[in-house]
């Protein structure tokens, strides 16, 4: 047991950041449901937090909630995205 | 909390795709801003008849980009200075290499997180209601 404990492996690291996989949730349900601009900062916080998790420099306990975050932000970015091809082709049609 | 400001290596730290999706999505509201007028764009209003946060927000920018700065802000206060703040964020990494990055507890995180919902909350209510 004591073997098992004493494992560097297996020692929480002090200088891990605690994840923000609630915040990049809210960001991009936020983008969603109302304004697309929340979308990106969902998009762009997901995928800086991620790639720091990956690193190891922050805890990974919230991995899946921040991708469904970052995921979320990305299909807001995308319907955002759709809606202006969507008004500028009615722009296009009427003139 | 704290704050690191760093200079980066790399001029697109949060990908290539994003800077270019949040390129191209801001050209191509402002193109849409221009030639319609800056009628109806928003979805949410669209469907639901009620102003969201966002709205104004296009053209606070406007107002911003005209020097008419104290109009900028009584067009959408919160939803300006978080996406000025936002757009220097992405855009300060591609000019001068500067990241800026957040250290939050997970305590610090639930209190922003709280208290940034009842500001958006607050911004919404003085969007909506009349004035």
């Amino acid at each position: 047991m004591d073997s098992y404990q004493n494992n560097e492996l297996f020692t929480p690291r002090s200088n891990v950041q605690p994840h923000r996989a609630t915040l990049v949730m809210v960001m991009g349900v936020l983008g969603l449901v109302i304004c697309g601009i929340f979308g990106i900062v969902a998009w762009v916080m997901g995928t800086s937090d991620l790639r720091k998790m990956r690193e190891g420099s922050m805890d990974p306990s919230g991995m899946s909630t921040t991708n469904v975050g970052r995921i979320l932000g990305m299909v807001s970015c995308a319907i955002w995205g759709l809606m202006i091809a969507y008004y500028l082709g009615m722009v296009t049609a009427f003139f | 909390m704290r704050i690191r400001i760093r200079r980066n290596s790399e001029p697109f730290p949060y990908g290539v795709l994003v800077f270019c999706v949040f390129v191209s999505l801001m050209l191509l509201s402002a193109v849409l801003y221009f030639v319609t007028g800056g009628a109806g764009l928003c979805l949410f209003h669209k469907f639901t008849g009620v102003k969201c946060p966002g709205c104004g927000l296009s053209r606070a920018w406007v107002a911003l980009l005209q020097g008419r700065i104290l109009r900028a802000l009584s067009l959408n206060p919160l939803m300006l200075i978080f996406s000025l703040l936002f757009t220097l964020h992405m855009v300060l990494p591609v000019l001068f290499r500067i990241q800026i990055s957040y250290e939050i507890s997970g305590r610090e995180q639930r209190f922003i997180l709280a208290i940034g919902l009842i500001l958006l909350l607050l911004n919404w209510l003085y969007i909506v209601l009349p004035a």
